[in-house]
C-alpha cells in the first residue's frame, strides 16, 4: 500500500475527463483501475474488476515497472545535489560540481537513476547532458591531437588532462576518456604527453608544497623540451606560479 | 447498479489494503491524497505510481 499513492476519481468530474484523456483505458464500463507510474506513463488501464489474487499480481507487476521509490530524505539530498551541480558548473567548477553531484551514488549512478521520481530526472538530465557536453569536446580534442602542428597538439592534451581531472569520476564518461586515452598515449606522443602531464600538475598545483614542486619540474621542462610551444606554455605558467607564490 | 459497484469498489480497497508488498524501510510511510494534483506532487517526488479507480460518486 505504502508504494502506491491511491486516489478515487469521481468519472463525473472534469478532472476525470483530462485524466481520461491522458491515461486511455481499455473498455468503457465502471469501475475504471489505473496505475500511472510517476513520470506520467500508464502502467495499468482498464475497466472492470479483478477478482482473487489477479488485483495484487497486477499490482506487484506494476510496481516492477515504477522504479525505485524515494524516501523523502533521499529525495531532498538529490535535489540538493542537482542545486549544487548547476551552482558550480555555472561558475565554471566543474570537479566540484561533479563532487555534489557523485554524493547521490549510494542512490543510483548519476545520469543512470533508477527513479521515475522528478528529483532523479532531473539529476539524471544534468548529468546526461553534461555527458553530452563532454563527449563533444572529446571529439573535437581526437581531431586535435592527430593534428602535425605541436601547439594544437599540445592543447588537446592539456584540454584532455582537464576533461579528465574534471570529469573523470563519472562513470559514464569512463569509456569516452579511455577511448581517447588510447589516441593520447600513442607512441608518437609519448615526449609530448609526458610534457603535457608536467604543465597540467603545474596547472592543478593548489598547495605551497606543490606550487614550489611545480616551479621545479617547470623550469627543468624550459631547459629540456625539444617543442617550442611547450616551452611557451611552461614559461607563462611558471611565471602565474612565481607570481602567486610571491604575493603569498 | 450503484449498491453493486459501491461493494465492487469497497471489496477493491480492502484487497488492496490487505495484501502486503515487500517495503523497503524508507518507504513505510503510508501517503495518502485528497485530490489528483496532491496525488501526483506526491508521486512525482517520490518515485511512487498512483493507483486510481474511477467510478461514479457515491
Amino acid at each position: 500500500m505504502a508504494q502506491f499513492v491511491p486516489i478515487k476519481l469521481d468519472v463525473s468530474s472534469p478532472e476525470y475527463a483530462q485524466w481520461r484523456r491522458d491515461h486511455t483505458p481499455e473498455g468503457n464500463g465502471i469501475p475504471q483501475l489505473f496505475v500511472v507510474r510517476a513520470d506520467g506513463e500508464t502502467l495499468y488501464g482498464r475497466s472492470g474488476s479483478l477478482q482473487g489474487p489477479d488485483l495484487p499480481n497486477m499490482l506487484i507487476a506494476a510496481l516492477q515497472n515504477s522504479g525505485r521509490i524515494l524516501s523523502a530524505r533521499e529525495a531532498q539530498s538529490l535535489i540538493e545535489a542537482a542545486d549544487k551541480f548547476v551552482e558550480e558548473k555555472e561558475k565554471g567548477n566543474y570537479e566540484s560540481a561533479i563532487k555534489a553531484i557523485s554524493r547521490v551514488r549510494k542512490i543510483g549512478e548519476p545520469g543512470q537513476i533508477p527513479s521515475y521520481s522528478k528529483p532523479a530526472i532531473r539529476v539524471n538530465k544534468l548529468v546526461l547532458e553534461t555527458a553530452d557536453e563532454v563527449r563533444n569536446q572529446l571529439k573535437e580534442l581526437a581531431t586535435q591531437i592527430e593534428s602535425d602542428q605541436v601547439d594544437i597538439k599540445l592543447g588537446a592534451m592539456l584540454a584532455y588532462l582537464k576533461l579528465r581531472q574534471d570529469f573523470g569520476a563519472l562513470k559514464l564518461l569512463k569509456s569516452d576518456l579511455a577511448g581517447f586515452q588510447k589516441k593520447y598515449t600513442l607512441k608518437e606522443n609519448k615526449q609530448l604527453t609526458r610534457e603535457a602531464k608536467i604543465i597540467e600538475n603545474a596547472n592543478q598545483a593548489n598547495t605551497k608544497s606543490k606550487k614550489k614542486r611545480a616551479v621545479e619540474s617547470l623550469t627543468e621542462l624550459i631547459d629540456l623540451t625539444e617543442f617550442e610551444p611547450v616551452r611557451k606554455e611552461a614559461e607563462k605558467k611558471l611565471t602565474e606560479l612565481q607570481q602567486e607564490m610571491g604575493a603569498s | 447498479m450503484l449498491k453493486s459497484y459501491q461493494m465492487i469498489i469497497g471489496a477493491m480497497f480492502v484487497a488492496f489494503a490487505g495484501f502486503t508488498l515487500p517495503l523497503s524501510a524508507q518507504t513505510k510511510t503510508s501517503v495518502a491524497a485528497n485530490n489528483l494534483t496532491a496525488a501526483k506532487n506526491i508521486s512525482a517526488a517520490s518515485g511512487r505510481p498512483i493507483f486510481a479507480i474511477a467510478g461514479q460518486s457515491t
